[in-house]
């Protein structure tokens, strides 16, 4: 039989024995807790853990006892308090959601929360002494009164690119697109406030080309890891290069190093460059006085004939 | 000579008939007296002298001075075999033709004579035997600008290095061919002399070769130039994609892969060697010119010199590293390995990703996934590393580590492109329940402070290698608790209504099948025949043992002692009992540690049979100092 159920015989003939079955049974949960030291008031915080078991042959019931003094209410399972463990299924995902109410205290709140399985159906093994197992999961947070903007990268990643192409007089820089895996280690939003790109030769000798991202990065939520792109622009042809990179939150550098780079022939890829965002300043310009001249005409042309409709 | 001397045998007859015609015609109007004065005159003058007159050819004079058709000079000097012209205009009294000579030495222009009047312009002048006749022009008509030329052939043949000349102009007269007496030498800078540039002699060359790519090969030339008027004439050389020089252009026909400075000898050019280059041989074209884009010919001119790039060792870049594809690293697999966890990362070549032979230029990759402090000394590739607690070396035998790694069939575009040095591994690793973890603070994990790395070496296809890299960003191995509870029996010994079990000496053992320190808490029900799930028991003297009945220590107490100490069960409230189970540390057996039990029967127990209750074991965490 598998671990649900560790029967201990126990008869009582004005003498005591024990029974029972033998029994190898293993679980546990990854991780073992669930902690968050930057919550602030009205923050969620939500957090996944992997209910293990080493022999899923049976389904199983998970229940779930909230042993949290003075914040149990902000704890809850999304799965509820009690869920199924289905059988076949080795590791169950279990999420705990934190809400922090607006009039909690600022200080740390420690806890636990445990979770003891059992059969589904609430059945014992009778005339023995059943055992369920289960694991205890330590809650710690922290509420402060302080915005913490903060993220740490986890993984960076740069493809190959087009090299930009020159049409008319316009010319469209390559796009290099620099993903990062961003975790919000802050309590508010968050993303890159710059990403800086030096591209040197390829012996990483001579630069070439300082650039840095255009547009907004898109921010990620407090707590949680998201990737995320920075589109940077480039006018190198087609080649081999090093770039240094730096990824700055405001003034500090949270990441910084060394990329290949390799920027393709134009059409080499099947790959989308920049559009008017990408365009400098001038041949912006270029674009848009044409375009504003001929409104302006249209106006003109507009009023004037109301004016002559009026005499 | 013979025809001179019969025109002045012929001019005495020719003297006499005019005077006997002359008498006659005197005497005619002497008898009819026409003009009476005038005759008078001529009686009179008759009287004097009788005169004889020969009218000699006169020579062409200067219109225009001669010069050189082109600047031919120190600074312009003509290129052996390009020709040398000289123009002048000249003017014959006689309207006859004339021609431009030019010798290299002053009185040396000697006049030659048509055969006859009808043949005139055929008989050109010439230099006397003992100077150089540069050049002699077709005859041209009297007015119109002559033009003389001649085309160089290399010094020491015929010509010198600087040459003097001396331009004349003559007419060749049947009776009496004449050159102007002044010669001309131009003015300015196309007076004398015109020079004459030889080539550049190119004999050998060498480079210095092997190189990597991104270093600077230098091609030396040995060569020189003969021109030394006014200085040793400087030479250049060309390094050329194919085995074709533009002479007219001192261009090379395909690519002109470098170029030389002009120097006076042995010059010699540098080519950094583009990064991706494969490595192999390259031929090179070499071409030299002298300062005045004179090409050499013939000798090492258009050589071939194969450059050598060499094997250029790969590099890895830390932040081209990356593991678990930027996730923690979290285990669930107790007591067993945990796979599927990913490694990815780039091998760069400066010899490009592909090698001369169209095959892979980086072949392989020599890695190890470690707790981040033990380090790259500590836990290197090899399998003598291997712990797997925190060291697992690519060394290992798949048996062992089952590393599985594959070169991505799209990074390499080396073939499209021809610009790709990087080749992309992807990679799925399993790692063992002990590993080590490295979340949480102080007091829950030996290594909070640190987090789990990978290292990479990259290797080429001639086994060259990189450095030993680190990623540059770390993952947190995630804490996981994780037990086995595998107690056949809790034996209590015989017991009747009133006994207890003392010492304790039941137990139940409790395995670290997680990377964490385990403790335990427990409770339980109480224990009668009607216990389920849903209903406890009723309260009972006689039918019921209390939860509180069993007891529970680290050791063999006595039940007194564990009950003092509190540890009995409950179920309402877990006991947390410290059971400091070490954390696991090897992969075929677990740390474990033994719960002692003891049961106290109450003397008011009357009900004999089967007995129901429910324990439950809950694992703990440790605190970190018990691991």
């Amino acid at each position: 039989m598998m671990f649900r159920f560790l029967s201990v015989g126990l008869i009582v003939l004005f003498s005591l024995v024990i029974s029972t079955e033998s029994v190898f049974a293993g679980f546990g949960v990854t991780p073992p807790y669930v902690r968050n030291t930057s919550l602030t008031r009205n923050s969620t915080y939500e957090q996944q853990i992997l209910i293990v078991r080493g022999d899923p042959n049976t389904e199983l019931k998970a229940s779930i006892l909230v042993d949290a003094p003075g914040f149990s209410d902000w704890v809850e399972v999304l799965e509820g308090d009690e869920f199924i463990l289905p059988r076949g299924e080795q590791k169950v995902p279990m999420t705990v959601r934190v809400k922090v109410p607006s009039d909690a205290e600022f200080k740390n709140y420690n806890g636990a929360l445990r979770i003891k399985t059992g059969a589904v159906d609430n059945a014992v093994g009778a005339g023995a002494v059943n055992i369920s197992l289960g694991a205890l999961i330590d809650l710690e947070f922290n509420v402060i009164d302080k915005v913490i903007e903060d993220f740490k990268i986890r993984k960076i990643g740069i493809s190959d690119l087009n090299e930009g192409k020159k049409i008319g007089w316009l010319f469209f820089p390559g796009k290099i697109n620099f993903s990062m895996m961003l975790e919000n280690t802050g309590n508010v939003d968050v993303a890159p406030s710059k990403v800086a790109f030096r591209i040197y030769d390829a012996s990483g000798k001579v630069l070439l080309e300082e650039t840095k991202n255009l547009g907004k990065i898109t921010k990620v939520k407090p707590f949680a890891t998201e990737q995320v792109v920075a589109e940077i622009p480039t006018r190198l042809p087609a080649g081999a290069y090093m770039a240094r990179f730096e990824i700055m939150n405001h003034d500090d550098v949270k990441l910084e190093g060394e990329v290949n780079l390799n920027i393709l022939p134009y059409g080499t890829l099947q790959a989308a460059g920049f559009g008017f965002a990408g365009l400098s300043l001038p041949h912006k310009i270029s674009v848009i006085l044409p375009i504003l001249a001929i409104f302006v005409v249209i106006i003109l042309m507009y009023i004037s004939r109301r004016r002559n409709r009026i005499k | 000579m013979k025809e001179l001397s019969l025109i002045k045998n012929s001019a005495g007859k020719i003297t006499i008939i005019t005077g006997l015609v002359g008498v006659v015609i005197f005497a005619a109007i002497f008898i009819l007296n026409f003009g009476a004065k005038e005759l008078q005159k001529v009686e009179a003058q008759s009287n004097i002298a009788t005169t004889s007159i020969t009218v000699l050819n006169t020579p062409p004079g200067w219109t225009v001075d001669a010069e050189e058709e082109s600047e031919s000079s120190d600074a312009n000097p003509t290129n052996s075999g390009d020709e040398v012209a000289w123009v002048a205009t000249a003017t014959d009294p006689s309207n006859q033709p004339y021609f431009l000579l030019v010798c290299d030495s002053p009185n040396s222009a000697v006049p030659a004579a048509a055969a006859g009047y009808g043949s005139l312009g055929t008989a050109p002048p010439s230099c006397t035997a003992t100077s150089t006749q540069w050049a002699v022009s077709p005859a041209a008509t009297s007015g119109v600008q002559a033009r003389a030329a001649t085309t160089t052939t290399e010094v020491g043949d015929d010509f010198n290095e600087q040459n003097t000349w001396y331009a004349w102009i003559c007419d060749d007269d049947p009776v009496l061919p004449r050159c102007n007496a002044v010669s001309k030498q131009g003015t300015g800078l196309t007076a004398s002399p015109f020079n004459m540039n030889s080539r550049p002699v190119f004999t050998g060359y060498s480079n210095d070769s092997p190189v990597l790519p991104g270093s600077v090969v230098t091609i030396t030339a040995t060569s020189s130039d003969p021109d030394v008027v006014p200085a040793q004439d400087d030479v250049q050389l060309f390094v050329c994609s194919t085995a074709s020089f533009n002479v007219a252009s001192s261009t090379c026909t395909a690519t002109e892969l470098a170029s030389s400075t002009l120097s006076a000898s042995n010059p010699a050019a540098t080519y950094t060697i583009t990064i991706p280059t494969q490595d192999d041989d390259y031929p090179v074209f070499l071409y030299i010119i002298d300062e005045h884009g004179h090409a050499a010919s013939g000798g090492a001119q258009g050589g071939q010199s194969d450059i050598t790039v060499s094997n250029a060792p790969p590099v890895v870049l830390s932040n081209q590293i990356t593991l678990n594809d930027g996730q923690d690293i979290i285990l669930t697999q107790d007591a067993g390995e945990t796979t599927g966890f990913q490694i990815q990362f780039s091998v760069s070549d400066d010899n490009s990703c592909e090698n001369a032979a169209s095959g892979p230029e980086i072949s392989g990759y020599e890695l190890a996934v470690y707790r981040t402090t033990v380090g790259t000394t500590t836990c290197t590739p090899d399998a003598a590393d291997y712990n797997p607690n925190n060291c697992y070396p690519s060394g290992l035998a798949t048996s062992t580590w089952n590393l599985s790694c594959t070169a991505s069939s799209t990074s390499c575009t080396f073939g499209v492109d021809g610009i790709d040095t990087t080749m992309v591994y992807d990679c799925t690793f399993p790692l063992w329940y002990v590993a080590d973890p490295t979340d949480g603070s102080a007091t829950t994990s030996i290594h909070f402070a640190t987090d789990w790395s990978v290292a990479v070496r990259g290797v080429d296809d001639d086994l060259a290698t990189s450095s030993y890299v680190q990623s540059n960003t770390g993952q947190e191995l995630v804490s996981f608790l994780a037990y086995a509870l595998d107690t056949f029996v809790i034996a209590y010994q015989q017991l009747e209504p009133g006994q207890q079990t003392d010492p304790l000496v039941a137990t139940t053992t409790f395995r670290a099948t997680g990377n964490i320190g385990l403790d335990q808490e427990l409770s339980g029900q109480a224990m009668c025949s009607t216990y389920s799930g849903a209903f406890s028991c009723p309260n009972s003297a006689t039918s019921t043992i209390p939860e509180t009945e069993q007891v529970f220590a680290t050791s063999s107490v006595t039940y007194a002692t564990a009950l003092g100490a509190g540890n009995f069960l409950s179920s309402s409230t877990y006991k947390y009992l410290d059971l400091n189970i070490s954390k696991s540390t090897a992969t075929n057996t677990q740390a474990e540690k033994e719960t002692y039990w003891g049961i106290a029967v109450p003397g008011t127990i009357t009900y004999s049979g089967a007995y129901t209750g429910e324990n439950t074991f809950i694992g703990a965490a440790s605190d970190a100092s018990q691991w």
